[in-house]
């Protein structure tokens, strides 16, 4: 076949991909429907890997799809699916603005993917997945799209939210940004900056050098039964088809083509004059040999300067956002002390949850009190960007399961809110010592009263006075008597993660005796 | 409160200067007529909403508060993502009445807002008040962004100095106070003083500084025109949030009062009858400062029975 139509259809996908992708990662306003999270989420390699690896299923085997697809028709995947490779794709789009001619060259292939590809695998045998997270292109984008693009769509509708405000009746509804930690966009950052670098200087090499899944899927897309190919009989080689090839993959000396790095984008199609480049059938084929070079060069661009500039005013912007107003008199001396941190509901153990998440991050965007948050630490490095309990951003809403809902991988695994209502993630304690009413002899009971369970109950303390007292049987761990306790800097009371979530007693029922039929006027 | 030292100096140079200086560029909520012919009706033995139209028709009606192209904020209880069965919040068809009476009264617009506890989407959905809003034309609007919010002086404030209020509240003419009636495990009683809390951003600082102190200071900062407390049904125990449906009594009742101190007053009665008003910390300084009066014997009370 030689015509635009293939290229027009690759539009077709990608767009369709990339939008509804990238509209699961922003959507702050939460106007996903339960259920388009894993249909979204289905065909991407990654996430579908990893759960399959636990629980394999017709849920999980959107990878398995993805590799029929190569064998049929190469590494379409890459272009027409892949979130991250659409995304390279817009940026190699917009960066032909500010140049004025552009061109690909041949590059040969290098074995550095290799290594990617089995550290990654290495990663994903041992269950230690950090690696592999820092390196699957859906969890890349993902963060880059929580942790850097929502921020700053919600800051544009609130600063929209605001201008509107001023001359008219109030139109848009602002929305918060919680416990926004800075040092979560360093990575993201990174990796945005280098894939600006990287399509920059040398188009889609990230996929060919990095990715462990444009790596894997290399290995099998030579063999498909649809490939491009120059047709010797009319090639001149002009160059034309080699100039437009992101992956720089195109041999315009030897007229071959080095399919494990084709990514199928059919931008070589179109350019050539004498109608040498086709869509064709073939009989398996070997792929084209491989040759080491090594990587050099670097430079610094502008572009990153602004980039990074742009992002740290915006930081700026968050932090100043989030300070508090008021002064403690006295702030409280005990620190909390928690020895381990809390994983979502639906995870079953911090152990499971570090062994299945891929940290893309969906369930933080997801997340409607946004109390989960990336980690840095809390984990350990091995728990690297996974999401935790963050209790002093919000807490965990008693009614809501969306994060298992979101989840691609099955790390959050989908419950119903009866069962959430049953488990227990963690169990608050109290701190006499740094509480309100031990301290002043004031009223508070600011965590009883977010308190889901009365597992926090306000019992009588002094003459005219309550104090908190915890049930930690019926507690859930939601973290809304840590979230609201107004003391700083440490709580009064704190949830302790359980490493194992355990499951906690139904809320305590009385009835209640007062026939109010027969009452007169009380006053 | 880092402009605490300021206000602090300001007071210092005399009272009512400050306040000037406070509120020289502020519009003032409209006083109802001052004629009215009760401080506070009762209302027992119906609906939410039918109650609430015997009350309002024997102040004047609605027209008495609330005048032609006027803006009015309607402030009910949306706290937490509750079922209206719960009676966490605020019942949702006394809150559509309230919407339509005052469009009825020649309203221009009718906004309606929480700074909610439980996150405030579930909560304007679950209680059912969203709905109940958009039915009645009104427009509901966030109030969980510190960016909605305006800082305000307390110049009677003894704990509580400053604050930040939403900016619907200083921008209306006309502010209803639509609380629920529930027992609150920190303030003793959750009414129309203690509802106010949720039209300022940072509740933690109350929660630090004596908690009935700051209720009681921020009843002197303005008074609501209008306040309504929903006693349709009570939360008996557990309060604020509730745990369960086991919690609540079906009382049927209804209060209107301009006098927030007196609407607390008379709420706690009929949450209790054995309970004296002045045993809620907040009420009796409240009547102290005199925000308003606590001495139900001293009001003019219309009981309506249905």
């Amino acid at each position: 076949m030689h015509s635009p139509v293939l290229r027009y259809l690759r539009y077709f996908f990608a767009i369709l991909s990339f939008i509804a992708l990238a509209f699961l990662f922003i959507d702050y306003r939460n106007l996903i429907p339960v259920g388009a999270f894993k249909a979204a989420t289905w065909f991407q390699f990654g996430p579908s890997l990893v759960q399959f690896i636990h629980a394999a299923g017709i849920t999980s085997a959107g990878f398995i799809f993805i590799l029929i697809i190569t064998l049929l028709l190469g590494r379409v995947y890459c272009s027409a699916l892949c979130p991250l490779g659409i995304l390279q794709d817009v940026m190699i789009r917009i960066e032909k603005w500010f140049r004025k001619r552009k061109i690909f060259r041949f590059r040969k292939g290098t074995w550095w993917r290799y290594v990617f590809l089995g550290l990654a695998a290495l990663s994903l045998f041992t269950g230690i997945l950090t690696v592999f997270n820092l390196l699957d292109p859906y969890s890349n984008f993902g963060r880059i799209f929580s942790t850097l693009a929502k921020p700053v769509v919600v800051l544009t509708n609130n600063l929209a939210s605001g201008i509107l405000g001023e001359s008219s009746p109030v139109t848009i509804n602002r929305f918060p940004i919680r416990g926004f930690d800075i040092a979560s966009i360093v990575y993201p950052l990174i990796i945005l900056l280098l894939l600006l670098f990287l399509t920059w200087k040398y188009g889609r090499l990230f996929c060919n050098l990095v990715c462990p899944v444009g790596t894997l899927l290399g290995l099998v897309s030579p063999y498909s039964i649809f490939k491009v190919s120059l047709d010797k009989t009319k090639c001149n080689q002009c160059g034309k088809c080699s100039a437009q090839c992101k992956a720089q993959c195109i041999n315009i000396k030897t007229q071959e083509i080095d399919y494990s790095r084709c990514v199928m984008c059919f931008n070589c199609i179109g350019p050539c004059p004498d109608n040498g480049v086709n869509l064709g059938r073939f009989s398996p084929l070997k792929a084209t040999a491989l040759t080491t070079e090594t990587e050099t060069g670097q430079s610094k661009s502008r572009r990153k300067f602004i980039g990074s500039a742009f992002l740290l005013g915006l930081a700026g912007h968050l932090f100043a956002q989030e300070k508090k107003g008021g002064v403690f008199e006295k702030p409280t001396t005990l620190a909390e002390k928690k020895t381990s941190a809390v994983s979502p509901p639906g995870s079953g153990s911090v152990e499971e949850f570090m062994n299945k998440c891929i940290a893309c991050h969906l369930c933080v965007s997801a997340c409607p009190t946004q109390v989960l948050q990336p980690s840095l630490l809390k984990y350990g490095l091995q728990g690297f960007l996974q999401p935790y309990m963050d209790y002093h951003a919000n807490f965990c809403n008693y009614e809501c399961v969306v994060c298992g809902n979101a989840c691609p991988t099955g790390a959050i695994s989908e419950i119903t809110v009866e069962e959430k209502k049953k488990i227990q993630l963690g169990r608050a304690t109290f701190v006499k010592e740094n509480c309100v009413v031990y301290t002043y002899n004031t009223a508070c009971g600011a965590c009883s009263e977010h308190c889901p369970t009365k597992a926090v109950n306000m019992v009588p303390y002094k003459p005219g006075l309550t104090i908190p007292e915890v049930d930690q049987s019926i507690c859930v761990g939601c973290g809304a008597c840590e979230y609201a306790c107004p003391v700083k800097p440490f709580k009064a009371i704190y949830v302790d993660g359980n490493p194992v979530h355990l499951a906690a007693l139904p809320p305590k029922e009385e009835k209640l005796e007062r026939n109010v039929e027969d009452e007169d006027w009380a006053f | 409160m880092k402009r605490r030292d300021f206000i602090a100096g300001a007071a210092a140079a005399g009272f009512v200067g400050a306040s000037q200086v406070a509120f020289g560029n502020l519009p003032v909520f409209s006083s109802p007529t001052p004629t009215l012919p009760y401080d506070l009706v009762a209302v027992k033995g119906g609906e939410p909403e039918v109650m609430f139209d015997k009350a309002i028709q024997s102040l004047g009606g609605m027209q008495a508060f609330v005048k032609k192209g006027q803006k009015v904020v309607v402030k009910p209880n949306i706290g937490w993502d509750a079922s209206p069965e719960r009676a966490s919040n605020t019942n949702p068809n006394l809150v559509k009445r309230i919407v339509k009476a005052c469009y009825e009264a020649g309203a221009k617009e009718v906004y309606v807002f929480d700074n909610t506890c439980d996150n405030w989407t579930s909560c304007y959905k679950n209680s059912g008040i969203e709905k109940a809003v958009k039915d009645a034309g009104g427009k509901l609007v966030g109030g969980n962004s510190k960016g909605y919010y305006q800082p305000i002086n307390v110049v009677r404030g003894k704990r509580l100095k400053d604050a930040l209020v939403h900016e619907l509240i200083l921008e209306s003419d006309v502010f209803i106070n639509v609380p629920v009636l529930k027992n609150h495990g920190g303030a003793d009683m959750s009414i129309a003083m203690k509802n106010l809390m949720g039209i300022v951003w940072d509740r933690g600082y109350w929660h630090r500084n004596d908690l009935h102190q700051c209720i009681a200071d921020f009843a002197t900062w303005r008074k609501p025109t209008l306040n309504i407390v929903d006693a349709y049904r009570v939360m008996m125990k557990n309060g604020p949030k509730g745990v369960s449906v086991a919690d609540v009594l079906t009382m049927k009742q209804l209060l209107i009062s301009p006098d927030m101190v007196a609407i607390d007053a008379a709420a706690t009665k009929i949450w209790d009858p054995g309970k004296e008003p002045s045993s809620v910390k907040y009420i009796s300084i409240a009547n102290e400062m005199k925000a308003g009066n606590m001495n139900l014997a001293q009001l003019r009370i219309n009981r309506i029975k249905l």
